[in-house]
Formats: structure tokens, C-alpha cells, sequence
């Protein structure tokens, strides 16, 4: 097992594309996880990067198993997760909670913010008088007052809701929490605070995350390693410190070239730039669609030779700890 | 006098150069035209049965052309209900506009009618909101939505010549397949494709400033930099003056050449970017950028501002950020501060730069 507590392999997943409201005629599908091989490390917080549409929330949810994979298998804690059945599932379930983006909408509106924390221990049996005792100490832990838990979750600003969430997904005392975008929509001194929170929970209960942003600033401070994700695919995974200093697959140095930095100097210009111009070149060529064959990237790379067109590079092993989805760090031994 | 002085030896060159660049400046600003946009101590509150949210309270700022200006604050600080006061565009009740003029052009948009505001509205002011796709109409094409506007404003451009504007529009904005993107409905175009068609739209009316409400902040990395770049080449291209309501000091430094940063509905500080985000003065500017995740930097845990926004109805009698303040005084919680004036067009709104006290040092003393 060695310290992996979620392993997933060859996983995939599609939707449809459909048209029309009624007939809902099929043209097309999207591969929004496209055969994804991943180990998260008991302990850790492994930070997921990519824009929208790249499938970081459905790796999420897939392995929750929230939404059911096409292909592949998930191992969680030793327990192969697919094929369990919905009851088989429910124990695992309070193992594995899910933290959601926007913390108002996630929580129930008619609820009070203490029915609301209370209602995952209730749903696994915990006897009431127990379940208020325990909201108390979850909600003091996330640092709001529980004497003000009558109140509904309208009644609190966006950074508490968010703590309140969190509260809830920790009730069931899970090894694994899924936090898909907790902080984008929060304002910065806030997003702060709940990062701040999220850390210091992390440790002291040894929680395992998966830390899903667009915002590389963010992972690049709390994630252990980053994975980044194009399209379905991984395409770097690696410590965080390091994909951030010396990106090593195209997209995501161009990735990184994009984010806005405070510090005079960055380099986001250039970026943008150079995204245009290449676009303007794909155009001629290329359509928008994702290539049948190849890599994902190879339509904007701008560093794309010969196999990028029909071979679909697997991660390769660039470094020790440093997995690069591009032909560009193909082993030697391995080429041919 | 710079003519006299010109046929010098080169090694007078710099400092000559320099003198001239500090007289220039200084003469730019004196003989500098009437600002495209004057607000003066603007008061928008709102009447909610609660009580009474002094979103924007006592607001003054200038945009002269060239100028990006950026408006940053967090969500409460009033920086939208200042954008939308521009344009008289607050909803009455529960809005109501107490105090203060906004000037766009020399006329006074505030104590217009509903009539006169059409002539300033799009025409003169115009502006892009941050959910690009839900300032469209979802049930009309790229293409009417374009004509109407342009229609609209110019009653006598004819169908076929407005058609043509909403192309050259088009073109403006770095669209390509132009006839495409006319026949298009909202929602088959990706967010960053509406936020160019809702600055299509904006720019097709020629207008004399434009307003760009968090233009970037639905968007992804990569698209956000090329709306951004795409503003600045309209601003440098068009002489256009804009204004960037965000709460991203990354698309602050980006593009905007002065900031302001509000909190509960005031103006903290105001300057030049640079000046700001390199020597933040207002403790609240300070502890904003220091909350902002710096990639750059080894990670040292984060710096989050304890606690949160006042009750927008109950706001302090002294300085609004006194609650949350590291250095705050006896003196914060009961006068509060005015703008003042630490540098030559940069103001901060705290006691601890009180001329008369000593910049910087303990107000109490």
C-alpha cells in the first residue's frame, strides 16, 4: 500500500453533448476524465490545477463516487470502490466528504446552520443529544460560536458559511475531504482565513485532501504536490514548490505564464500574447475539438514536434518525484 | 528654456533630461484638460427596512484621459454601487442617491432625467459587467444584440450600416470569423468570446469612458489575460480612459495606472499602482496585499485579516477599519480620519499620517 490512501487507475469518464431542450438529440461527447492514473498519499494535500472544463471537479466527484466512472478502478484505504453497491458505499461514505465552492448554495437555506451540521450524524445513526454536543465542538473548532447556531445560514457571510461546510464535512471524522474550489468565491482576506483553517485541520486531525482550484497562487501555497490537468488528462504532477519554480510540460509553463502576479515584473503580457498568436496559427489548421489521436495540448503547443500529432504521450518519469505528460522528457530507453 | 539649454555637452544629458522630465510633468499637470469623469463626494445609501447601508459614503475621484483607473475593495466596500452611480444605474428605491455629483464630460449625471441619462448611458459611459453571458440576451443573436445598441444610439444609421459597425466592432475586439460570431446565440460562445462581444457592444457606441465592473474575475487564467491585454491596447489605442472595479491586486498591477481601494464605503487610499502596491500605507491596504498568496516568495503560512467587514448598517463612528487594525488607537475608534494627502497625488485615509501629528507616528502622542 505504502502510505497511498486513494489510488485510482485508467480512470475515465464522458458526457454527452446534447441539443435541443425536448429531444435531446446526442452530438457529441466530451471526455471529461480521460484515463487517469492517480495516488494520493495518506496525509497529504494533493492540489488539482487546471482551467474549467479540465476535469479537475469530476476527478473529484468521480472518486467519491458521486458520479459513476465509464472506466477504471478507485482503491480507497484498501477498499476497491467500484462496483460496491449504493449500501455497500454508505459505510465508506463518512470516511470521504466533500467541501463545494459556493458555501451559501451548499448549505440548506431552511435549515438552521446547527440542523444543518448535525444532519450527516443523524443520517449515520448518532442519537440527537449526542449529535448537538458534537455540532457545539465542530463549530467551535471552525472558530464560530455555537451559541449563535440557531441562526440560518443567510444570516452569515460567505467566509462563515464556508467555515460552517466545512464544519459539516467534518462531522463524520473523515480520513479524506474533496474540497472542490473552497475558496474562489470568497474575498481575499477571507479566502485567507479559511486557507489558514483548512491548514491547521488538516494537520492536526492528519486529514488526507484533494484541493481542486484554477488559482495556482493558492495551491502552490497549500498543496504538498500538484497535479495539472488539460483537458481530461494529467499532465505534470509533481511537489508543489517545484511545478511552480521550473514547470516542465509546455501548457503548464504557459499556464503559469498567464497568472497575474503583484510583484511588478510578471511576465503575463508576453503570455497572453503568445497564446494569441498561436491560436491564430492553430486556427488555420486545427479545429476546436479535442485531437482523436496525439496529445491534448499539441493544437496550442508551442514547442510540438513529430510523435505530438499521433501519439498520446503517457507520463513520463522527467525527474524523481516529477511526472510530465510530453514527449519533450520521453526517457531514452524508452523512445522508439 | 529647454530649447536654450539644448545644445549642451552630452554629459549634462541625464541630468538635463531629468529636469525636463520633471518640469514637463509638473506643466502636463498644470495645463492638464478638464477629467472625463469627476465624482465628488458621492453618498449612495440604501433604504433597506433593516436600516439605512451607507454603501457609498462620501466618494471623490477623478479619471482624466489615458488613465486606468482601478477601484479595489472587498465585496461590501461599495465599489460596485460607485461604478453603477456613474451611471445613475442604482435601483430607486431602495437606493437613493443623498449627496454629491457625478460630472462625465462637464454635465452633471445625477440630476438628469431619464431622457437625458440615454445620452450618457452607452454613449457616453460605457460599460462590461463581470458575468459576460448574463449581460447578454440568451434569446437574441450576437448580431441584433449589436445592431439594436448601435441603432439605438444612432437613429440614423440604417440596418445595413449598422450591421456593418457591428462587424468593424467585431473585428476590434480580435474576433476573426466575424459572420460567425454575428449569427451566434450567448450561449455558444465561451465566456471569454461574450466578454469581447460585451466590449464590442461597449466600444461600438464610441463612448467617452468605459466602465469594466470585475470584466475578468468569471473567467479563466488564460482568457482573463487576454481581456485584459485587450483592454489595455483599447485604452492606449483610443486615448480611453476605463475603469476597472476588481478585488484582484494581479489585474490591478496588469493594467491600471492609479488605484483606489475602497472599504465600507470609502476611499482608504489612492495613488499611483506602483507607489501603492510596492509601499502600501493605509494598515487595511497593507494587510490586503499581504493576503494575497505570493507565489513567489517561500511559503511563511498565510497573513489573514482577523475578523470581518462592519455591519454596513451599524458602521463605526470612527475609522471603518478599526476593528480589524493592528495599529489601531484610542483616537481611530472615535474621529474618523479624513484623506490626507502624503504625496503629491496620493492620499491616505488614517490617523497615523495626520500632517499635523507627524507622518507615520502615533497619533496620540
Amino acid at each position: 500500500m505504502s502510505g497511498n490512501l486513494i489510488e485510482v487507475r485508467g480512470l475515465k469518464k464522458s458526457f454527452q453533448v446534447t441539443r435541443g431542450a425536448i429531444l435531446r438529440r446526442v452530438v457529441g461527447v466530451t471526455t471529461a476524465v480521460d484515463n487517469v492514473d492517480l495516488d494520493i498519499k495518506e496525509g497529504e494535500i494533493l492540489g488539482c490545477v487546471g482551467g474549467s472544463g479540465s476535469g479537475k471537479s469530476t476527478l473529484g466527484r468521480l472518486i467519491l463516487r458521486l458520479i459513476e466512472a465509464d472506466e477504471g478502478r478507485i482503491n480507497f484505504a484498501g477498499r476497491e470502490l467500484t462496483g460496491l453497491s449504493f449500501k455497500q458505499m454508505c459505510p465508506l461514505r463518512r470516511e470521504m466528504q466533500i467541501v463545494f465552492q459556493d458555501p451559501l448554495h451548499s448549505l440548506n437555506p431552511r435549515r438552521t446552520v446547527a440542523e444543518n451540521v448535525e444532519r450527516p450524524l443523524l443520517n449515520f445513526g448518532v442519537p440527537r443529544a449526542e449529535a448537538r454536543g458534537r455540532m457545539a465542538e465542530l463549530l467551535t473548532m471552525v472558530g464560530l460560536d455555537p451559541t449563535q447556531s440557531h441562526k440560518y445560514p443567510h444570516e452569515y457571510s460567505g467566509g462563515q458559511c464556508q467555515r460552517i461546510a466545512i464544519a459539516r464535512a467534518l462531522a463524520l471524522r473523515p480520513r479524506f475531504l474533496f474540497l472542490d474550489e473552497p475558496v474562489s468565491s470568497l474575498d481575499v482576506s477571507i479566502q485567507a482565513q479559511i486557507l489558514k483553517l483548512l491548514l491547521d485541520l488538516q494537520q492536526r486531525l492528519k486529514l488526507t485532501f484533494l484541493f481542486v482550484s484554477h488559482d495556482l497562487k493558492i495551491v502552490r501555497q497549500i498543496a504538498h504536490r500538484t497535479v495539472v490537468m488539460y483537458r481530461g488528462r494529467l499532465l505534470e504532477l509533481g511537489d508543489s514548490d517545484a511545478v511552480y519554480r521550473s514547470p516542465m510540460h509546455p501548457f503548464t509553463k504557459n499556464f503559469l505564464g498567464t497568472v497575474l502576479h503583484v510583484r511588478k515584473g510578471g511576465r503575463w503580457e508576453l503570455a497572453a500574447q503568445r497564446a494569441e498568436d498561436l491560436e491564430d496559427l492553430n486556427r488555420q489548421s486545427a479545429t476546436h475539438a479535442a485531437p482523436q489521436a496525439g496529445c491534448v495540448y499539441a493544437g496550442a503547443c508551442a514547442e510540438r514536434f513529430l510523435p505530438c500529432a499521433s501519439e498520446r504521450p503517457p507520463l513520463f518519469r522527467a525527474t524523481d518525484d516529477r511526472w510530465v505528460a510530453c514527449h519533450l522528457y520521453r526517457p531514452p530507453q524508452a523512445a522508439q | 528654456m529647454a530649447a536654450a539649454q539644448a545644445p549642451q555637452a552630452p554629459e549634462g544629458g541625464a541630468a538635463h533630461h531629468q529636469a525636463i522630465g520633471q518640469a514637463g510633468r509638473a506643466a502636463a499637470r498644470a495645463s492638464m484638460a478638464a477629467p472625463i469623469l469627476s465624482v465628488q463626494n458621492l453618498k449612495t445609501w440604501f433604504y433597506a427596512a433593516a436600516g439605512v447601508v451607507r454603501a457609498v459614503d462620501g466618494v471623490s475621484f477623478e479619471v482624466r484621459e489615458n488613465d486606468i483607473l482601478a477601484i479595489v475593495g472587498e465585496s461590501g466596500s461599495g465599489k460596485t454601487v460607485t461604478a453603477l452611480s456613474i451611471l445613475k444605474l442604482v435601483p430607486t428605491p431602495p437606493g437613493r442617491y443623498v449627496g454629491g455629483h457625478v460630472f462625465v464630460d462637464g454635465e452633471d449625471v445625477l440630476s438628469q432625467d431619464a431622457t437625458a441619462l440615454e445620452a450618457v448611458r452607452g454613449a457616453k459611459v460605457g460599460m462590461i459587467f463581470q458575468n459576460p453571458r448574463g449581460s447578454l440576451d440568451p434569446s437574441f443573436t450576437i448580431g441584433s444584440q449589436l445592431v439594436e445598441t448601435i441603432r439605438r444610439h444612432d437613429p440614423v444609421a440604417n440596418r445595413t450600416d449598422a450591421l456593418r459597425r457591428a462587424a468593424t466592432a467585431l473585428l476590434e475586439v480580435g474576433f476573426d470569423n466575424i459572420e460567425h460570431v454575428l449569427e451566434s446565440y450567448p450561449h455558444q460562445l465561451s465566456g471569454g468570446m461574450c466578454q469581447r462581444v460585451g466590449l464590442a457592444i461597449a466600444l461600438a457606441c464610441r463612448p467617452r469612458i468605459l466602465i469594466a465592473d470585475e470584466p475578468t474575475t468569471a473567467l479563466d487564467v488564460g482568457v482573463q489575460a487576454k481581456i485584459l491585454l485587450l483592454l489595455k491596447r483599447k485604452n492606449q489605442d483610443l486615448n480611453l480612459p476605463i475603469i476597472v472595479i476588481t478585488h484582484d491586486f494581479g489585474v490591478v498591477r496588469a493594467i491600471a495606472t492609479r488605484v483606489a481601494v475602497m472599504y465600507a464605503g470609502l476611499i482608504q487610499e489612492e495613488g499611483l499602482v506602483d507607489a501603492i502596491l510596492e509601499a502600501p500605507q493605509h494598515p487595511y491596504t497593507a494587510a490586503l496585499i499581504q493576503s494575497v498568496p505570493d507565489p513567489d516568495t517561500d511559503v511563511a503560512g498565510f497573513s489573514a485579516i482577523p475578523g470581518e467587514a462592519p455591519d454596513p448598517i451599524a458602521v463605526p463612528d470612527g475609522c471603518r477599519f478599526a476593528s480589524r487594525c493592528e495599529r489601531v488607537h484610542a483616537r481611530c475608534r472615535i474621529e474618523l480620519p479624513p484623506l490626507h494627502e502624503v504625496a503629491d497625488g496620493r492620499q491616505v485615509r488614517c490617523h497615523l499620517y495626520d500632517p499635523t501629528k507627524g507622518n507615520g507616528s502615533c497619533p496620540e502622542t
